[in-house]
């Protein structure tokens, strides 16, 4: 099969434009959904559509689907005709779960056999059992998206393309979910998702397509566009590129807590400020700040562009007395080791809490850093350097004479 | 198969032939609603009993027992006026469900693609689900008032299908200009309820004074209840001139088909 063949998707310099009253002259403007998309996908692959709100992921399925037409630019499919498939299309409350299957599978396509045939497994997969002859008004929210995202995976569709569909049931349901939607994909299905949970894009996209007002700002492999890209420079999050780190604040009060901060600050090793420091080098971090009630002390919280916790500390944590429950000032200082994390942007929240460690009040991102590593290729991405101790020695290999 | 989306609009016939691959779809979107219409009702299928029993009622009281319609054929006045009031029902039904169902039907042409003229084409089909038990009421009073059809009731397709054609010439009209001006939906009741008023539903077409008549031939509505009338038991003689309005409302058809086709292509972006 040569790479034609293969190609499922063709999207070519894409354009969608809409008319939008200006709010100032009150005349019709052009606005632009879409402009200039180009993007191929090939049989197998998972490509993800992410960006923020408004940044014209849906409108890019419209298009992709032939719900609306493009401005400019042409859209080519090879395969089934396909619809976008979001957890609620064509279910209705009124009518049972298993009229609905039925439904909604024959106006997603399938012929009422081909329902017939993955009737079973299709109702085994959703787990709603006995209550498939029930109507849907009656189910609880969870069976509904259940049974409502088991008909869509069971589509004997050559291209899905999937709305927000990721964020569905429980830890066990969504497990089952990535799975068999690689289990389709396996099976030569093309998948296009929009999601904003960045978590299953990560783990389910072979690519990630990121669009800002209508533009494709990156295109590439999950991780470097989500965290490279999505969640850095992103138009809300400007501020947190190199220019917005943020190494050290001054004076901040919390009147509400009787607390005040005199200075919280980030050092590198040889005393720089700049925010950006080197994997291989010890970080200090010093918070200097009085208490004016007992009870309440200051914590903090190291995350990463996925706002994941990595650690949090406080010396509340280390049953100090001098930094525990008296009043007074205090001066405190961390030392992050050297060669800890990897290569990325973190964050340091500020926490408010009290004498059992009970979260008050939390200042998100007070402090923001980069950490630099030159010894690791970039498509190494996860957070923690390995801290395991390697023997690597060549073995000699003993052939019997 | 191979799919291509541009700005370029379908030709008419490249989209009628879409239509006709989407047919199974008309079906399945009919069988959607009979369903719903059907869920959760006390009563169920003698909703669609009691609703033209109910009119013939009225009409019953008013034109027979109180003030005395002249002109009514043998066949008795509740026959006579039921045919007109099965014929009528059919064709407002597809005018009311038609001209609202690009509307309601939103939430799948939102997120599936079929050529949209399908929508009001459904509503067809479950209107044809009420006219048939309305025609089995009919029989049943023909029955009973011992009205016996002639040859002419093998014609009587036909003339349903033309009462559909009236029905949908309406309502694609509507639902394509509905889309972007709502407020025509007003239009909607006034076709349905009054327009009852200006066709020989449950007065005979021979008491309108002649200089009138005009008016009934350019009402394709006229034709299509006479002509129930004329199948069922073969009642005066068919005026040809009744197929002025038919042929009017054909035309309006496909006028309103290519205006359906027109704005169908940006439809979702106003709806």
């Amino acid at each position: 099969m040569n790479s034609r063949e293969n190609t499922v998707v063709k999207v070519e310099r894409l354009d969608k434009c809409y008319l939008k009253q200006d709010v100032d002259s009150g005349k019709m403007v052009r606005f632009y959904a879409l402009r200039n998309v180009s993007v191929e996908v090939k049989r197998g692959e998972v490509l993800g559509i992410i960006g923020r709100n408004g940044s014209g992921k849906s409108t890019l399925l419209k298009v992709l689907t032939g719900i609306t037409p493009p401005t400019e630019g042409e859209v080519e499919i090879f395969g089934v005709p396909c619809s976008i498939l979001d957890i609620g299309t064509g279910i209705h409350p009124e009518i049972s779960g298993r009229e609905n299957v039925y439904l909604r599978g024959q106006l997603l396509g399938m012929k009422r056999q081909q329902v017939d045939a993955v009737f079973e497994e299709l109702v085994a997969f959703s787990g709603v059992g006995d209550f498939i002859d029930t109507p849907v008004k009656h189910y609880s929210s969870g069976m509904f998206l259940r049974l409502a995202f088991s008909i869509i995976i069971h589509l004997r569709s050559e291209i899905l393309f999937l709305d927000e569909v990721l964020a569905v049931g429980d830890v066990e349901f969504k497990k089952k979910c990535s799975a068999k939607i690689r289990e389709i994909v396996a099976n030569g299905c093309t998948v296009v998702i929009v999601s904003h949970e960045m978590s299953a894009v990560l783990d389910m996209c072979t690519r990630v397509m990121l669009l800002e007002k209508g533009e494709v700002k990156a295109i590439g492999t999950p991780d470097d566009v989500v965290r490279n890209s999505y969640l850095i420079d992103s138009e809300r999050e400007k501020k947190l590129s190199n220019q917005g780190l943020v190494s050290g604040i001054g004076t901040l009060t919390l009147h509400k807590w009787g607390v005040h901060i005199e200075s919280f600050s980030l050092q590198g090793s040889n005393g720089t400020e700049s925010g950006i420091y080197p994997s291989n080098e010890e970080i200090l971090m010093c918070l200097k700040y009085s208490i004016k009630n007992e009870h309440i002390n200051l914590a903090f919280a190291i995350t990463d562009v996925m706002d994941g916790k990595l650690i949090d500390d406080s010396p509340i944590l280390r049953g100090s007395q001098e930094g525990g429950s008296q009043k007074g000032d205090y001066q405190v200082e961390w030392t992050i080791p050297s060669g800890l994390f990897h290569a990325g942007y973190y964050f340091i929240d500020l926490l408010v809490v009290d004498a059992k460690f009970k979260i008050l009040e939390k200042l998100d991102r007070v402090l923001r850093f980069r950490i630099t590593d030159d010894d690791m290729p970039d498509s190494v991405q996860h957070i923690y350097r390995s801290a395991f101790k390697i023997n690597l020695n060549r073995r000699i290999q003993h052939t019997p004479r | 198969m191979r799919l291509r989306y541009t700005k370029h609009r379908d030709s008419l016939a490249v989209y009628l032939r879409k239509v006709w691959n989407y047919r199974s779809m008309i079906i399945l979107l009919a069988k959607r609603d009979l369903k719903i219409k059907y869920s959760q009702t006390a009563l169920g299928l003698a909703w669609t009993i009691i609703q033209p029993l109910t009119g013939l009622a009225i009409f019953y009281f008013f034109f027979h027992l109180l003030v005395a319609m002249p002109e009514v054929p043998e066949c008795g006045y509740a026959v006579f006026a039921f045919s007109g009031i099965t014929a009528w029902y059919f064709f407002s039904y597809i005018v009311y469900q038609g001209s609202n169902s690009l509307i309601s039907g939103q939430d799948l042409s939102q997120k599936i693609y079929f050529p949209r003229i399908i929508l009001p084409l459904s509503k067809v089909l479950v209107g044809a689900v009420d006219l048939t038990i309305s025609l089995c009421l009919l029989m049943v009073l023909m029955g009973i008032m011992d009205v016996q059809p002639g040859w002419q009731i093998i014609l009587l397709p036909g003339f349903i299908v033309l009462n559909a054609m009236v029905g949908l010439s309406v309502a694609v009209w509507l639902s394509a200009l509905t889309v972007r001006y709502r407020d025509l939906q007003h239009i909607v009741p006034y076709i349905a309820n009054f327009g009852i008023w200006l066709t020989p539903v449950f007065f005979p077409a021979t008491i309108v004074p002649e200089r009138f008549n005009w008016f009934l031939y350019l009402n394709p509505m006229t034709g299509v209840v006479e002509g129930y009338r004329w199948c069922l038991w073969g009642y005066a003689e068919f005026e040809p001139a009744y197929a002025v309005g038919l042929v009017l409302a054909f035309l309006f058809l496909m006028a309103g088909t290519l205006f359906f086709k027109r704005q169908e292509h940006h439809m979702m972006d106003v709806i």
